[in-house]
């Protein structure tokens, strides 16, 4: 086998579990749409139109593998199925809110799916083959247009539900999550060193890598609260700690970022009046059940009335619940799908997350395999941040729910790192890893 | 961290149920067609004959019925989806709807709800109070203020807890909770958080004690009354005096009398002499054991409790002679509720000891303490008795039904007096003990009085108090 050219058979054998994922995903995907179908008025009053969403999806998902098959890709062979079954069900609560219904090529977030699959492709096929290492160096620019974004989403920006969005509800700020991961990799491999140094077991304020993270970090977190976008901002410094430790391998920064999350927690409290309303009815919903509680409590009486098995899918009432279709999806899979269902798209999501930290953790180039934990991180915090917030665990952020939640930027975003995750699963360069590593060496 | 996640989404999605909040918000605001919560039947509240006087509606379960109307508004309280819930609804919320898991079925109960999520079905709340009665009293009192208790002094069963004015728990307004009403307080249970000056009734309390430390002596009453302290005080007077004078005549005074003569006669001129010489420190430990010194609790339920208001004693230093002499005829500042007299006078009845108030039939008798010796207690009961045949209280003297009592005028600064009579009867084996107010009636004996002893009489005519006899009867 070494030293032989990897043909496209072998890329075709390879990627064999991943073609069964598919076919069992796109069977249990497209038994929920007919489910969905039915309910929503019968065959009868069934056209054409109402089929594009599921069509779109599985050529989707046919045309992901064959490409990635077609391109010889040897990345991850099982991290893409979790994606798609999570996208799938994405696809069934929006088909089943009704966001499909206008005419398709007026709406655009109906063409996030296949434009984000495809932005996906590109992407792994731009930064395969180590090729993501360029990235690196551009991680001075990547902090800086994150900084021009935010800016000009304050200057230019209007504000619906509490937050900053661009004309059309794009919301660049998706954006600026994965630009700042790229800087903040970059960032730590250059000045891995620097923050190593620690004195009885701190970081040392006064050293060059300390002070140049606090600026290059502070100011786009400052325009983040300024966009009072918190949950944003508790998901970029989660995993900021998880990198600094990962870098490092100093637990010290673990401990010192879970006390600075307190302070900022207490802070948000204590002197912004939008983060005291949120804590208040995250705490006490009932205090203003008509008001604010209003959204958490109804996103549970829709879960509460699924129960166990759901009221099954098409059956439910989500449009009692405000923003079903985007921050509050899983209120919907709740009531539909019930308890149980809930738990397979959880299991689904931590199944994702294992298959990506394991993949960063097989990344031999440090640039890589701190980006490849950032992506996961992030990914993982904003999941944890949207199912908490809508069981009620954790106070609302107004994150939406990664592959599910509606909403066109967060989709492709997502799309982007998944694309940039894949691509740096794929061994690198030489075909064969048991030769690169004696190469190496 | 996402299984602690998922495992707290089970706590709304799965065993919302048992957070009342929750329920109370989907059975208003959840317009949902699957409304899991509309579809739990709720226990009914009953009375000690199986008489409902609450129940959820055949056709649609979030309504609640209430067939007695106000005559339990207090008591039962309302489960209301604008106006959320009270009294025994709230305070036994999780038993009523079947997720307390206290018993093996509702345990099973509960695990299918999880499962399927359809009917828990709750529990019956059986009460010890009886409806004709309470209705009775409710009736007695009609449009005037106050209160009636009731209870069976053999082991502290409710059988009568009404409060006038009352207002339909089906028919509920916004104006019922306005100030407006400040004055009337519908809302308001005055049985047991209604707080109140006893004025003579009080004198039960100073007996005891005077009967404890063996006080035996005559004490000069004379028309122009008692001024304590040497004139610094207005002198307390007997209620003759007042009422002779109104009439133009003049009092003559009752001359030197023993306590039984100075407490069948009510004699504040007495008492407030026996308060003095008793002291403040004396007064102020009979007041603390005769429950002024504790919040009694009448029910404790599977979501809260029904507890009493304590009763105020203000502390006696024993220099300000005023007060204490005061006091010692139930004025000044102390007050009560007329459940707390109620057990006072069940005490006396039972010799001495107090069972603690129950409502419910689940509660078990529980002995809360005891009061006085039996002695002075059985001393007690016969001057309350002597009262009744030859004192302030003859309008309770009816032939076959000997009852013993204490009629109590109580000053307010606002209007007539409020009028007050505790009782128990029969005579020798109690099994009934009543506590009336009602207010500005006047003297005890004009108002509270005839209600008090209408109510016994209905009692009697029920055979509640037949049944004690015969029981006792076996005993002996």
């Amino acid at each position: 086998m070494a030293g032989k050219k990897y043909g496209i058979v072998d890329t075709w054998k390879y990627r064999r579990p991943e073609r069964r994922l598919f076919l069992l995903t796109s069977l249990a995907i497209a038994v929920g749409y007919a489910l969905v179908t039915v309910r929503k008025g019968g065959i009868s009053s069934f056209n054409l139109h109402d089929a594009m969403p599921l069509a779109v999806y599985l050529c989707g998902i046919l045309t992901v593998h064959l490409v990635l098959i077609l391109f010889k890709f040897r990345g991850d062979p099982l991290l893409l199925s979790a994606v798609l079954f999570l996208c799938g069900i994405g696809m069934l609560a929006r088909f089943r809110l009704g966001a499909t219904e206008q005419i398709v090529i007026r709406n655009l977030s109906s063409l996030a799916l296949p434009l984000g699959l495809a932005l996906m492709l590109l992407v792994i096929l731009l930064f395969r083959k180590g090729r993501y290492r360029m990235l690196e160096s551009l991680a001075v620019p990547c902090v800086i247009s994150a900084i021009a974004l935010m800016a000009a989403i304050i200057l230019w920006g209007e504000r619906y539900r509490g937050a900053l969005f661009f004309t059309g509800y794009t919301n660049p700020s998706e954006l600026v999550k994965i630009l700042l991961i790229i800087f903040l990799s970059g960032f730590l491999v250059r000045w891995r060193k620097e923050l190593q140094d620690t004195s009885v077991g701190l970081p040392r304020l006064t050293s060059r890598a300390v002070i140049l993270l606090l600026i290059s970090w502070g100011l786009p977190m400052a325009l983040l609260l300024f966009q009072r976008d918190l949950g944003l901002i508790v998901m970029l410094n989660a995993v900021l700690i998880v990198l600094i430790f990962m870098a490092t391998g100093r637990p010290s920064y673990l401990v010192v970022g879970l006390l600075f999350g307190v302070v900022f927690c207490i802070a948000a409290y204590a002197f912004t009046a939008h983060g005291q309303a949120r804590f208040v009815t995250w705490l006490n919903p009932f205090s203003d059940a008509t008001g604010k509680g209003w959204q958490i409590l109804q996103a549970q009486s829709a879960m509460y009335s699924g129960g166990l098995w759901g009221v099954g899918l098409g059956a439910g009432a989500p449009e009692y619940i405000p923003i079903a279709s985007s921050d509050l999806v899983y209120a919907v899979i709740g009531e539909e799908i019930g308890y149980t269902g809930c738990g397979v798209v959880v299991a689904f999501f931590v199944a994702l997350f294992f298959r990506g930290y394991r993949i960063a953790s097989q990344i031999g180039h440090p640039f890589g395999r701190l980006l490849a934990a950032g992506i996961v991180s992030t990914l993982t915090f904003q999941t944890l941040l949207n199912i908490g917030g809508v069981t009620k665990a954790l106070p609302l952020t107004g994150t939406t729910l990664p592959f599910i939640s509606h909403g066109g930027s967060s989709l492709m975003t997502t799309f982007l790192s998944v694309g940039l995750l894949m691509a740096l699963s794929e061994k690198e360069p030489a075909p064969d890893r048991g030769k690169t590593g004696k190469a190496k060496t | 961290m996402f299984i602690a996640v998922y495992a707290y989404q089970a706590t709304w999605q799965l065993t919302g149920f048992a957070r009342p909040d929750f329920m109370a918000f989907m059975r208003t605001y959840s317009r949902r067609p699957v409304n899991p919560a509309k579809e739990t039947s709720r226990g009914r509240i009953l009375d000690r004959n199986g008489i409902e006087l609450a129940a959820s509606d055949d056709k649609n379960a979030l309504k609640r019925v209430y067939p007695l109307s106000r005559a339990f508004c207090h008591l039962v309280g309302y489960l209301d989806p604008m106006f959320g819930l009270t009294g025994l609804e709230a305070a036994d919320n999780a038993f009523l709807d079947g997720y307390s898991l206290t018993s093996a079925g509702e345990v099973g109960r509960f695990g299918l709800n999880i499962l399927n999520h359809r009917d828990v079905g709750g529990n019956d709340l059986v009460l010890t109070v009886d409806s004709a009665l309470q209705k009775h009293a409710v009736n007695l009192m009609g449009k005037r203020r106050g209160a009636v208790v009731a209870l069976q002094p053999k082991d502290g069963s409710i059988l009568v807890l009404a409060s006038s004015p009352g207002f339909n728990p089906q028919a509920l307004d916004g104006r019922l909770f306005s100030d407006d009403l400040a004055d009337s307080s519908p809302l308001l249970n005055r049985a047991i958080h209604g707080l109140y000056p006893p004025g003579s009734i009080f004198k039960i309390v100073v007996a005891a004690l005077a009967l404890e430390k063996g006080f035996s002596e005559r004490l000069d009453c004379p028309a122009q009354g008692y001024t304590p302290a040497g004139g610094r005080y207005r002198p307390i007077r007997d209620h003759e005096y007042y009422a002779l004078k109104k009439r133009g005549g003049t009092w003559k005074g009752r001359g030197r009398i023993g306590i039984e003569e100075a407490f069948a006669f009510s004699s504040n001129v007495f008492f407030a002499q026996l308060g003095v010489r008793l002291g403040g420190s004396e007064l102020n430990d009979i007041a603390q054991r005769f429950l002024f010194s504790m919040p009694v609790t009448l029910f404790e339920g599977s979501s809260g409790s029904i507890t009493a208001r304590q009763g105020r004693w203000p502390k006696l230093d024993g220099q300000d002679m005023g007060s204490v002499a005061q006091q010692a005829i139930g004025q000044g500042a102390i007050l009560v509720t007329p459940l707390q007299m109620a057990l006072i006078t069940a005490a006396i009845a039972l010799d001495g000891q107090v069972y603690a108030p129950r409502i419910a039939v689940r509660t078990p008798a529980r002995i809360l303490g005891r009061l006085t010796e039996p002695e002075v207690a059985q001393k007690l009961k016969e001057m309350m008795r002597k009262t009744v045949e030859r004192g302030t209280a003859v309008g309770a003297k009816i032939k076959g039904l000997p009852i013993a009592g204490k009629t109590g005028t109580a000053q307010v600064p606002d209007g007539s007096d409020h009028s007050w009579f505790v009782c128990f009867a029969p005579m020798d084996t109690p099994a009934i003990a009543v506590a009336v107010i009602i207010e500005h009636g006047g003297y005890g004996a004009s108002s509270a009085l005839p209600v008090a002893v209408e109510l016994i009489k209905k009692a009697k005519r029920m055979g509640l108090l037949e049944t004690q006899t015969a029981d006792s009867d076996k005993a002996m």
